[in-house]
């Protein structure tokens, strides 16, 4: 700890494709530092404020990007493999299964969510999305704040007659998120949601027949180019449209936040796939003009890599809709 | 006196508070949670005796609220302050009008909530512009060399960043730029030697 930055770098960074997070410890207080590749957040929590540290086991998918390129290097491996016959697609294969397998250990059965609570807040820490990290820093922070406020007792201070009249009436009542709604707001509030729902399926629906519609495109060289054409642009003003009504319907609806993040992070690739689709094309026109490059082969590929991102992605929000689906039958207004 | 599970916002059942850590489910949710108390969770909430904040005669008051008792002086102007008044800022006391007004001989950093990555910025208008084969880099060139020279000297995050960005981004901005100007001079030259011949 040098005088001139007076902080030293806790454990459980986290990295993501636009987001980044990390957790500082300071002299009298932690510094939270959360944001986009492009701005900073901050956050600070002294020593001699936090009353409790909270642990909750759940899932935590990471960044995006990650699984993007777990992806990508799997559809690339596959096409590269098969050319060599189907026994190297196998053992493709089973490596990204393998790899898949271990991510999904990591994201299910090793994460967590971390909260801090001060007399006046709650505030989580993003940075801390694994349950081993979070254990050293839990241990590290408990040293710094324990020297700042002292030891509890061993025999723990009574809980107050009130506090534990509000937590006994809090357990035996235990009330429906939505029986704190009227009756009139209760059935809008389910309407909304069924709505959204509704909405969500069918769009995860073109999404699946989407993918295989851009499948069989790929696949079919012999039609006439009119047709292909009227294909493309027919796929391009669906998914389009398609991604305005979901950020338009989505961001109204609370029910289903997993699914609206899904949606607009479908949106950008989709966005990001077009900007990319046209410079491929160019790059490798400008490449056929040199007589280097199967033009038909590789742009074949990128279809096929595309509509293989489209089924992933259509698959993924079905686990998502079938989680809160679950959820909404549970009667919860919000997944937060 | 309270905890509260971060997933349903229910207060934790009573048996989280029999042990500093302490593992279990919510009622409410059933999250696996794992709780470490600190001493703080269980400090007396302080009561304001409100007379004794009330000045009487002959002693200072406070420049905001002349009815209230003086406990402090304000670091930067030296006005009076009362218990309301006073703000504790890396162990100095501000009065509210030295922190709103910023005359506190640059920004407190402890205060500081945000802050925007110039450099991050000028690094990705440098490069980006690659995947759109290159078009937008003849107007994102001469923003990065705006920002890199407008930001330079600006602290770009609370936790330690050198300048290898903005030095990058530069480099990139003034090769790209070096390749616009040669492929309009090539342009400009071989329509005049194809002028000439003609």
């Amino acid at each position: 700890m040098t005088p001139e930055f007076p902080y030293v770098q806790l454990s459980g960074a986290f990295h993501g494709f636009l987001r980044k997070a990390s957790l500082w410890e300071g002299a009298d207080h932690i510094l939270s530092v959360s944001g986009t590749r492009f701005s900073e957040e901050y956050r600070r929590f002294y020593y001699r404020d936090i009353e409790a540290l909270i642990v909750e086991r759940r899932a935590r998918w990471g960044s995006l990007g990650w699984w993007l390129v777990l992806l990508i290097v799997f559809v690339i491996s596959l096409f590269a493999a098969g050319g060599n016959g189907p026994r190297y697609s196998w053992i493709a294969a089973l490596t990204f299964a393998v790899v898949l397998a271990l991510r999904l250990d990591l994201t299910f059965r090793r994460s967590c969510r971390c909260s801090i609570q001060t007399a006046v807040s709650r505030e989580v820490l993003p940075s801390l999305i694994r349950r081993a990290a979070a254990r050293v820093v839990i241990a590290r922070l408990g040293e710094r704040i324990t020297a700042e406020q002292g030891n509890l007792p061993e025999d723990m201070p009574p809980v107050e007659e009130e506090v534990l009249a509000f937590i006994q009436r809090a357990e035996s009542s235990a009330p429906s998120p939505l029986a704190v709604l009227s009756e009139a707001d209760q059935r809008e509030q389910r309407r909304r949601a069924l709505r959204g729902f509704i909405f969500v399926a069918a769009a995860l629906l073109v999404l699946l027949v989407g993918s295989v519609v851009t499948f069989w495109f790929a696949r079919a060289r012999d039609l006439p180019a009119n047709l292909q054409n009227w294909i493309a642009y027919g796929t391009i003003i669906t998914e389009l449209a398609l991604a305005f009504q979901a950020v338009r319907y989505l961001a109204g609806i609370r029910f289903v936040n997993s699914l609206r993040r899904f949606m607009v992070a479908y949106t950008i690739l989709q966005a990001a796939g077009f900007m990319l689709g046209a410079s491929i094309a160019i790059y490798l026109g400008a490449l056929r003009i040199r007589g280097g490059v199967d033009l038909l082969s590789v742009m074949l590929y990128y279809q096929e890599g595309r509509a293989a991102l489209q089924l992933a992605l259509a698959l993924f929000g079905l686990i998502l809709f079938l989680a809160k689906w679950k959820a909404y039958r549970r009667g919860e207004p919000s997944s937060h | 006196m309270l905890v509260f599970c971060p997933t349903c916002n229910s207060a934790l059942p009573e048996r989280f508070f029999r042990h500093p850590s302490v593992q279990g489910s919510c009622a409410g949710c059933a999250t696996d949670l794992s709780v470490t108390l600190f001493p703080a969770l269980f400090r007396p909430r302080g009561k304001i005796d409100a007379p004794s904040l009330l000045s009487a005669e002959g002693e200072a008051s406070c420049y905001e609220h002349p009815g209230k008792r003086a406990v402090a002086l304000c670091n930067k102007c030296g006005r009076f302050l009362c218990a309301l008044c006073e703000v504790e800022v890396d162990a100095k006391i501000w009065c509210p009008s030295c922190l709103v007004s910023g005359d506190s001989g640059g920004p407190i950093q402890a205060l500081q909530k945000q802050r925007t990555l110039f450099d991050s910025i000028a690094l990705a208008l440098a490069t980006l512009p690659f995947l759109l084969f290159f078009y937008p880099s003849i107007v994102s060139a001469p923003v990065v060399v705006y920002l890199a020279i407008r930001y330079w000297k600006r602290p770009s995050s609370i936790i330690p960043r050198g300048k290898w960005r903005f030095v990058l981004a530069l480099v990139i901005v003034l090769l790209e730029m070096s390749f616009i100007a040669l492929v309009i001079f090539a342009a400009v030259y071989a329509q005049r030697t194809i002028g000439t011949r003609k």
